[in-house]
């Protein structure tokens, strides 16, 4: 149940980072930065609402959404195209300028964020924390609500025929950026949602968007870039590869994640060539 | 009346010069042909048109405005419509998807659109919900075709529309391109020279980036000894 939670965060933050990918070709280490943020507006604004959890999400997504939005247009946008090198370094530049200010901000400690209901279920013979239920619950509704995005709105679909012919999609006369600043604010909510769901099991601190960016990488990777699909398998598999792990070598879970990601690539290696 | 000049225009690929000095005219319904062998620049100067490509000198000028270096989504909407030599239709959507995203470009009702490709393809109306990816090189020409025709445009800028294509199919995109003189412009590239000498009012021969000759007289345009030498 364990690896079921921590795949549902994966996928949560990764399929912005995998949709920006594969659609945009750009890689957008940025997406730390909004998950990080999107975590210290919600825990901010918690006590004005009386700590009630899904107001103070909502308020912590609509802070990051006209964020992404400006990191979108001013500096994604410059990218599209360019070689990813330009891209790692640009949005690696804004990760670690929002991580300082977020230690400038907020300091460096960690701060623990209560879990927003404590009852739990009856599963057969285990007692599963109803809380861990709602993040899978929201991935699995997350999960199908972009399929529904991408196969039946217009938005979608010009971004699919922007992926298979971006000039043909320009010739017709869409303004195909227009479209990818909506799906890059879309992901980058999601990483929004996905951090502050998982704040509760683990405590915020300044450099949690480095770390899961990386994962969100290394789940991208192995689910084929940009593949929706593979993206959700892809996160849970390694979700339960963390959970597992976790159980006979704790200090080497999150590694794990990095063999698979070597391993993978070094079989795909052809395809990223 | 002129609705298309372009004039002395360069064009580089990074520091590579693709195009010398271009010019060339075109009159309101009338169909222009491009020939010449291959790395001439014809596909270059049909991409820089539509806005594809940028050019460093020279003016483009489309109903009597400068048009050179706007965007291709601009120039689109102002009825200019290009038509890639690759063929690359949207492959992971249908075909009804790839008529659909035509007609919300344009601001034209789907249904309209899809009783359009019907009267020019009828074979379309069974091949509605497949995959466009799956359609044979003709059919995704003429896909293309019809979508670049949604919202009637007014001038239709087509790559090589019959490369690689059965003689059957050839012919069915001629008598198509035949039905549509009148009601559009054209600026086509184009190796089959018998075809060319069916449909031109004007033939550009181009060579190592450079247009060599502009043809306009009848009797030059159906001399299709002659033109062999420029391929
Ligand atoms: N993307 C590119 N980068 C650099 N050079 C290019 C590029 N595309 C074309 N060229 C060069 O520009 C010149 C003109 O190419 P262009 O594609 O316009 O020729 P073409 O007449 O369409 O040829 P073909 O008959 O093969 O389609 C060629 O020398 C070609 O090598
Ligand atoms: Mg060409």
């Amino acid at each position: 149940m364990f690896g079921l939670t921590i795949g549902a965060i994966l996928y949560l933050v990764s399929i912005g980072f995998a949709i920006t990918f594969g659609t945009m070709k750009v890689i957008n280490f940025a997406h730390g930065s909004i998950y990080a943020l999107a975590v210290y507006f919600f825990m901010t604004s918690l006590p004005y609402v009386k700590n009630n959890f899904v107001v103070s999400l909502l308020i912590g997504i609509a802070l990051v959404i006209p964020l992404s939005y400006l990191i979108e247009k001013y500096i994604i946008r410059y990218l599209y195209g360019e070689s990813v090198h330009y891209a790692i370094i640009a949005t690696y530049g804004v990760l670690f300028s929002t991580t300082d200010t977020i230690k400038w901000i907020w300091g460096t400690n960690p701060w623990p964020i209560i879990v927003p209901t404590r009852a739990s279920i009856q599963l057969f013979d285990v007692t599963v924390p109803l809380y861990r239920i709602i993040i899978i619950g929201a991935a699995v509704a997350i999960f199908i609500a972009l399929h529904l995005f991408f196969k039946k709105t217009i938005a979608g679909k010009v971004i699919v025929a922007a992926l298979d012919d971006s000039v043909g999609v320009r010739c017709l006369g869409i303004d195909q950026f227009k479209y990818f600043s909506l799906v890059f604010v879309i992901g980058s909510a999601l990483a929004g949602v996905g951090g502050i769901l998982y704040s509760p099991i683990a405590a915020a601190e300044p450099y949690m968007g480095f770390r899961f960016v990386l994962l969100a990488f290394a789940v991208t990777l192995v689910g084929g870039m940009g593949n929706l699909t593979g993206a959700f398998i892809s996160a849970f598999s390694l979700g339960m590869l963390i959970a597992m792990t976790a159980r006979v070598l704790p200090r080497l879970s999150e590694m794990m994640v990095f063999v698979v990601m070597a391993v993978v690539l070094l079989l795909r290696k052809e395809e990223y060539e | 009346m002129s609705i298309l000049s372009v004039n002395f225009i360069d064009v580089f690929y990074s520091s590579a010069q693709a195009l010398h000095g271009v010019s060339l005219n075109l009159n309101k319904g009338e169909f222009a042909f491009i020939v010449g062998r291959n790395g001439a620049g014809k596909t270059t100067l049909l991409k820089t048109i539509c806005g594809v490509l940028n050019c460093k000198n020279g003016s483009i000028v489309f109903e009597d405005r400068e048009i050179q270096n706007l965007r291709p989504e601009f120039l689109s909407q102002r009825g200019i419509r290009f038509i890639a030599q690759e063929r690359r239709v949207f492959q992971s959507l249908t075909v009804k998807e790839n008529l659909e995203l035509a007609a919300f470009a344009s601001g034209v009702a789907l249904s309209e659109t899809i009783r359009t490709a019907i009267e020019i393809y009828p074979q379309f109306e069974k091949l509605l919900n497949q995959k466009a990816g799956k359609l044979s090189g003709g059919q995704k020409e003429i896909l293309l075709i019809v979508r670049a025709l949604t919202g009637n445009p007014k001038l239709l800028l087509i790559d090589e529309p019959t490369e690689g294509l059965a003689s059957i199919v050839i012919d069915d995109i001629y008598k198509l391109l035949e039905k549509m003189r009148g009601s559009v412009s054209a600026i086509i590239v184009e190796q089959n020279l018998n075809l060319v000498t069916q449909l031109a009012d004007r033939i550009y021969p181009m060579k190592e980036g450079k247009i060599v000759k502009e043809i306009t007289d009848r009797s030059e345009i159906c001399n299709v000894k002659e033109l062999e030498v420029y391929l």
